[in-house]
C-alpha cells in the first residue's frame, strides 16, 4: 500500500467541520436483521454503555474498598456481631504452617479476628515489622542486633519477644538408604564450603555415588540456623559457609519431595515436615556418642543437637487483640495446634 | 419519533465533539505510553541497583560461581553470578536446540503443507498453546514431565546405561539424575513455550514471502518442499532468524516455568541432567525475602538489570531485522 | 530433465514415466511433507495428552463447589473461591489502567502519528515493552509503585496513628504492574484491528465533513471493535496467568475471605494483599507439606481451563465476527 497524498493528514477547512446535519455514519443493513447482526450492533455501537456499566461497577467495588475495614461491620451479617480485627502475621517459612494453623484456629475462638498469616521468610517479617506493615513477626531464628536497632529507631519501639514452640531440624534420606545414624561432624563435611565428603562411600560403604543435597534458599531462618550449627568454623575463626551445588527449595516441604524421590538424597528440614516418603537420620553430636532421633522430648531437653525455638516479635508490648492472640498462643489450646502441625509445644 | 432521535443523535454528537481538543492530547499523551513505560521501568530497577554498582566486585560478579548473598555474622557476602549465568543460558541453549527445528517445521507445515481445517485447527492449537501461563508449565515440568525425565535417566550403579549416561555427560553419576527438576527438564519446558511463538512468527515471515516467489518456483519444476527450501528459506531468512531470536527472548526472561522446573541448584552444570539455577528463577526466589535496600536486594536488581539489557537487545536486534527486510523488499 | 542420461525407451513402456531423479525428488517432498508433520505432532499431541492427564488426575476434586468454597488448611481442602475472586478484580483493575491508554496509544500510532523517528521509536519501544521479562516488571513494579508511589501516597493519606489506614503492596500496585506488562498486547491488537479499517471508509468520512475525532469515534472504532475486543480479551487471559508480575507486588498466600454474603464478592481491599490462582498454585505446588496432589492438580485444572476458556472465548468471537465483515 502507498499513500502518494496522505489524505488523512489533511486538516479539513473549519466550515465543513461538524456540519448541522451530519448523519449518523455507521453503515446500517437492512430491516432483517439476524442476531449475529444484533450482537455485533450491541458490541459496535454500545460501547460507551458498556463502559458506563463497567465504570458504575468499579465505582460500587471501589465504594466498599475505600471504606474502612474496622467501619464495615454494620454491613456483615450477623453472625459477627463484635467489631471485626485484623491480625497480620508475616515472617519465616519454615512457620507458615503453623501460623496458618494457628489462625484457622483462632477464628473458632474468636470470630471476629481475622489473622492473616503470609510467609516470605524471617528477614522479611523484621523488614514488615520495621515498616509497620505486620502486627506480628513469625521468626525461626533469634532477632539480630541491627535489626532491634533499625526497629527502635524507624518505629520508636523496642522489639518484644516471645518463644512460642520448639522446632528440631531433621535431617531427612530416602528410605532406602542403609545409613541410619550421622554425626554432627560427618555433616560437617558434607555440607560446609570446602567440605571433603562428597559421596556416600566416604560415609559407608553399603551406599555408592555422589549425595544430592537439598536445602533451604539462603535468606530462611533455616539456612541461617542449620549453617551456624553445623558448618563450624574456619579455621581463622570465621563462621564457615555452606557449600555450593545444593538443591536451595524455596519450601520446607518441597525439601522433603524432593528427598522422597530421590535415592541418594540427603536434606535438611524441619521435623513438621516429615513424611511417610522419608525418613530421619538419627543425629550425634560425635562420631561414637549415641545419635538421637528428633521427637519432641529431645528438642525441649536440648538432647538433639539441632533443635532451635521458634519466636513471635511484636513491635512494642502487644496490646488489645494481638495480647489475646499472643496469650491464646501460649496457651495449652494454642499449643496443641503446635503438637499437631508437627512442632514441639512448649512444655 | 424519528425527528426526536434525530435531535436527540445531534446533541451527543456535539457533546462529544466538543471534547475533540482535550481528546486529542490525551491521545497524544497516550501514544507516549510506552517510552514513558520502558523508561520508568530502567529508571526504577536503576534507581534500586545504582547504589550497589559502584561497590560491586563485577570481575567476581561475572566469574565467580560463589553466590553467598547472605552470609554468617562476620563473613563478607559474595556475589559471584557466573553459575546464574551458565545456568539461564545453558536452559535457553537447550530450549533453542529443540524449539528451533520443531518450530520451524511446524511453521512450514501449517503455511506451505497444510489446507482448509486443518490449517485453521493447527494454528488455534498452537495460539492456545501460547496462551498457556507461565505456572503452569513450571507446574507441568515439576509434577508430569520431571519424574518421566528421572524415569528415563536412572540406572543401577555400574549398569549399561548409567555408564553410557556418565560418557555422554548425560548424568554426573552412574545412578542418573538426581532430582526430576533439573537442566533437561527445564530445557524442554522452555522449548514447548517459546516453540508457539516461533511458530506464528516464522509462520508470518513465511506468508509475508510474495506468492510471486512460489509461482516463479513451481512454474520451473519444483515441488512444494523444494520451493521451501531453495526459495521460501532464503527469502524469509531474517524473518525466520528474527522469529528465532525472539524465542530465545522468551526463554531468556521466563521465570516462574524455570522456578519451578529447573532445581534451584547453584553450580555449573557438568552434564545434561543436573540441577541448575536461572538469573530469573535467583530473583524470584529470593527477593521476597530480602530486607529491602539491603546490598543482596540491589544485587538482584543488577540481575534484573542485565537480564533487562538482555532481552530488549535481543527484541530490538530482532526488530531491526524484520525492519530491514521490509525495506529491502519494498525498494 | 537434461541431467538423466537419454535410455533408450522400450516399446510399449510408458515415455512420460518418471526417471529416477523425479522419483527421488518426490519422496523426498513427500517424507519432508510428514517430517514437518511430526514436528506438528511432537509439538501437538504430547501436550494435549498432558493437559488431559491433568485434568484427569483433577476430576475427583472439579465440581461447583471446588470454584465456590474458600480454601481450608492450607488448601489442603475446600475450593479456590478466595484465589479466583482475587484472579477476577486483578484482571478487572489491570484492564482498568492498561485498556483506555492502550487503546488511545494505538490510535494515536494508526491515526495521527506521521512517519519518522518519533513513530518508530515508539514502535520500537512497544515490542522491547513485550520482550521485558516477566520478573524485571514484577522489580518494577516493587521499586516503582510499592515502595516509590505507596509511600508517597501514604505521606498524604494515611494516619500515622492508625495503621490499617496505610496503603500496602495489594491489588492497586499489582494491577498497576500488569497493566504495565499487558500495554505492548493492548496497543499491537488494536493497531491491527485499526490497521484493518479500509483507508476508504476514512475518506469517505472526511468527504462528508468529518473531523479526524469524529472519524475515529464514529468509523474507524465501532467498525474494529471486534479484533479491540480480542486483543482486550487476550490481555484478560494473560492478566489472569501471570505470576511473577504480582509476586512481590500484592500476591499473597493466604488471606480471609468470608464465607458467605457480600464480603464474599467483593473481599479484598485495594490496598492491602490478595490472593490470586497463579500464586495460589504456585504456593501449595512448592510449599506446604503434604498436600494431596489432587488438589494440585486440581488448581492447575482450574487455571488451565480458565485460561482456555477466555481464549477459546475471543478465538470464537474473532472468527464469528470476521465471517460477518462488510467489506
Amino acid at each position: 500500500m502507498k499513500h502518494t497524498t496522505p489524505l488523512h493528514r489533511r486538516t479539513l477547512p473549519p466550515n465543513l467541520v461538524g456540519s448541522d446535519s451530519t448523519p449518523s455514519l455507521t453503515l446500517r443493513s437492512d430491516r432483517k436483521r439476524n442476531f449475529r447482526d444484533a450482537v455485533e450492533r450491541v458490541l459496535t455501537r454500545s460501547w460507551t454503555t458498556c463502559l458506563s456499566i463497567t465504570v458504575a461497577a468499579l465505582t460500587g467495588c471501589g465504594q466498599k474498598e475505600s471504606t474502612d475495614p474496622g467501619a464495615a461491620g454494620g454491613q456483615r451479617p450477623v453472625v459477627i456481631t463484635q467489631k471485626p480485627v485484623e491480625i497480620r502475621v508475616k515472617g519465616s517459612d519454615t512457620m507458615v504452617q503453623l501460623a496458618t494453623g494457628w489462625s484457622e484456629a483462632y477464628r473458632k475462638v474468636k470470630s471476629n479476628v481475622f489473622v492473616n498469616a503470609d510467609g516470605g521468610g524471617t528477614g522479611t517479617g523484621f523488614a514488615a515489622l520495621q515498616n509497620n506493615t505486620c502486627d506480628i513477626c513469625d521468626a525461626s531464628r533469634e532477632i539480630k542486633k541491627e535489626e532491634i536497632e533499625k526497629t527502635k529507631t524507624v518505629t520508636g519501639k523496642d522489639v518484644k519477644e516471645f518463644v512460642v514452640a520448639y522446632d528440631a531440624l531433621a535431617v531427612y534420606a530416602h528410605p532406602s538408604n542403609p545409613i541410619n545414624e550421622i554425626s554432627i561432624e560427618e555433616l560437617r563435611e558434607i555440607w560446609a564450603e570446602n567440605g571433603a565428603v562428597t559421596s556416600w562411600e566416604q560415609i559407608n560403604p553399603a551406599i555408592k555415588g555422589k549425595i544430592a543435597l537439598f536445602g533451604r534458599q539462603n535468606n530462611s531462618g533455616t539456612y541461617d540456623y542449620f549453617r551456624e550449627h553445623i558448618c563450624g568454623q574456619t579455621s581463622a575463626g570465621k563462621q564457615r559457609e555452606l557449600r555450593g551445588g545444593i538443591s536451595e527449595m524455596n519450601g520446607s516441604a518441597e525439601v522433603v519431595e524432593n528427598v522422597s524421590k530421590t535415592p541418594l538424597a540427603l536434606g535438611y528440614s524441619g521435623m513438621g515436615y516429615k513424611t511417610p516418603d522419608v525418613k530421619w537420620l538419627k543425629v550425634s553430636s560425635k562420631k561414637g556418642e549415641p545419635a538421637v532421633e528428633p521427637g519432641t522430648d529431645v528438642a525441649r531437653s536440648g538432647k538433639y543437637p539441632i533443635a532451635r525455638k521458634l519466636y513471635l516479635y511484636t513491635a512494642g508490648e502487644p496490646a488489645g487483640e494481638v495480647k489475646a492472640y499472643i496469650d491464646w498462643i501460649l496457651s495449652p489450646e494454642g499449643q496443641k495446634i503446635v503438637e499437631k502441625e508437627g512442632f514441639v509445644p512448649l512444655k | 419519533m424519528a425527528e426526536f432521535q434525530k435531535v436527540r443523535a445531534r446533541k451527543k454528537f456535539r457533546f462529544l465533539d466538543a471534547l475533540e481538543k482535550p481528546i486529542e492530547v490525551l491521545i497524544r499523551l497516550c501514544g507516549w505510553s510506552s517510552i514513558i513505560g520502558i523508561a520508568a521501568i530502567f529508571l526504577f530497577i536503576f534507581k534500586e541497583a545504582a547504589p550497589m554498582v559502584p561497590k560491586l566486585d563485577w570481575i567476581h560478579f561475572f566469574t565467580s560461581a560463589r553466590w553467598i548473598p547472605n552470609p554468617a555474622p562476620g563473613n563478607p557476602p559474595s556475589f559471584g553470578a557466573w553459575a546464574l549465568l551458565v545456568g539461564t543460558f545453558a536452559t535457553t541453549f537447550i530450549a533453542l536446540i529443540i524449539a528451533v527445528p520443531v518450530g520451524l517445521g511446524a511453521a512450514v507445515y501449517i503455511s506451505e503443507f497444510a489446507r482448509g481445517k486443518g490449517k485453521e485447527t493447527l494454528k488455534i492449537v498452537i495460539e492456545l498453546l501460547a496462551a498457556i501461563p507461565s505456572i503452569v508449565w513450571g507446574f507441568i515440568g515439576l509434577m508430569v514431565l520431571g519424574p518421566i525425565i528421572k524415569g528415563i535417566f536412572t540406572a543401577a550403579p555400574g549398569s549399561a546405561w548409567g555408564k553410557i549416561m556418565v560418557a555422554f555427560h548425560l548424568a554426573t553419576a552412574e545412578t542418573g539424575a538426581s532430582q526430576g527438576t533439573n537442566l533437561l527438564t527445564g530445557g524442554v519446558i522452555l522449548a514447548l513455550m517459546s516453540v508457539p511463538l516461533i511458530v506464528s512468527l516464522s509462520e508470518d515471515a513465511l506468508r509475508a514471502v510474495p506468492d510471486s516467489f512460489r509461482e516463479a518456483a513451481l512454474a520451473l519444476g519444483a515441488n512444494t518442499w523444494e520451493t521451501v527450501r531453495r526459495v521460501l528459506f532464503p527469502a524469509a531468512r531474517n524473518g525466520l532468524l528474527a522469529a528465532c531470536m525472539l524465542g530465545m527472548g522468551r526463554a531468556i526472561g521466563e521465570t516462574m516455568a524455570v522456578l519451578l522446573a529447573t532445581g534451584h541448584n547453584n553450580r555449573i552444570p557438568e552434564a545434561l541432567t543436573d540441577p541448575v539455577r536461572t538469573m530469573t528463577a535467583t530473583i524470584a526466589a529470593e527477593m521476597g525475602e530480602t530486607v529491602h535496600g539491603s546490598e543482596h536486594y540491589r544485587v538482584l536488581f543488577i540481575l534484573g538489570i542485565v537480564l533487562f539489557i538482555a532481552t530488549c537487545g535481543i527484541n530490538v536486534a530482532s526488530d531491526l531485522i524484520v525492519k530491514g527486510v521490509k525495506k529491502a523488499n519494498q525498494s | 530433465m537434461n541431467a538423466a542420461p537419454v535410455s533408450p525407451v522400450a516399446f510399449g513402456a510408458n515415455p512420460f514415466a518418471p526417471s529416477e531423479f523425479e522419483r527421488r525428488k518426490v519422496r523426498r517432498a513427500s517424507r519432508n511433507k510428514w517430517l514437518m508433520f511430526a514436528f506438528c505432532a511432537v509439538l501437538v499431541i504430547p501436550l494435549v495428552a498432558i493437559l488431559v492427564d491433568i485434568f484427569v488426575k483433577a476430576a475427583p476434586v472439579l465440581s461447583l463447589d471446588y470454584l465456590w468454597l474458600n480454601p481450608v488448611n492450607k488448601g489442603k481442602e475446600g475450593g479456590l473461591w478466595a484465589p479466583l475472586v482475587g484472579t477476577f478484580y486483578l484482571v478487572i483493575g489491570s484492564l482498568l489502567f492498561v485498556a483506555p491508554v492502550g487503546i488511545l496509544a494505538a490510535i494515536y500510532l494508526n491515526e495521527y502519528a506521521k512517519e519518522g523517528w518519533l513513530n518508530r521509536t515508539i514502535s520500537i519501544t512497544v515490542t522491547s515493552l513485550a520482550g521485558v521479562p516477566s520478573i524485571v516488571h514484577g522489580l518494577f513494579g516493587l521499586g516503582a509503585f510499592v515502595l516509590t508511589m505507596l509511600p508517597a501516597v501514604n505521606r498524604m493519606i494515611a494516619d500515622p496513628n492508625h495503621p490499617e489506614t496505610k496503603w500496602e503492596g495489594g491489588l492497586l500496585t499489582a494491577s498497576l504492574t500488569i497493566a504495565v506488562m499487558n500495554l505492548p498486547v493492548v496497543i499491537t491488537a488494536t493497531r491491527e484491528a485499526l490497521g484493518a479499517v479500509p483507508q476508504a471508509f476514512r475518506e469517505a468520512c472526511w468527504n462528508l465533513g468529518a473531523t479526524r475525532w469524529q472519524a475515529i469515534r464514529t468509523i474507524v472504532l465501532p467498525n474494529s471493535f471486534s479484533g479491540i475486543l480480542t486483543g482486550i480479551i487476550l490481555v484478560v487471559s494473560r492478566a489472569a496467568g501471570e505470576t511473577a508480575p504480582i509476586l512481590f507486588t500484592g500476591a499473597t498466600f493466604f488471606k480471609w475471605v468470608a464465607d458467605s454474603g457480600w464480603d464474599k464478592l467483593f473481599p479484598y481491599n485495594i490496598r492491602e494483599p490478595f490472593m490470586a490462582l497463579s500464586m495460589h498454585l504456585n504456593i501449595i505446588s512448592t510449599q506446604i507439606s503434604q498436600m494431596p496432589e489432587v488438589m494440585k492438580f486440581g488448581s492447575a485444572a482450574v487455571l488451565i481451563g480458565l485460561i482456555l476458556f477466555i481464549n477459546s472465548f475471543a478465538i470464537v468471537l474473532r472468527v464469528w465476527l470476521r465471517g460477518h465483515k462488510r467489506w
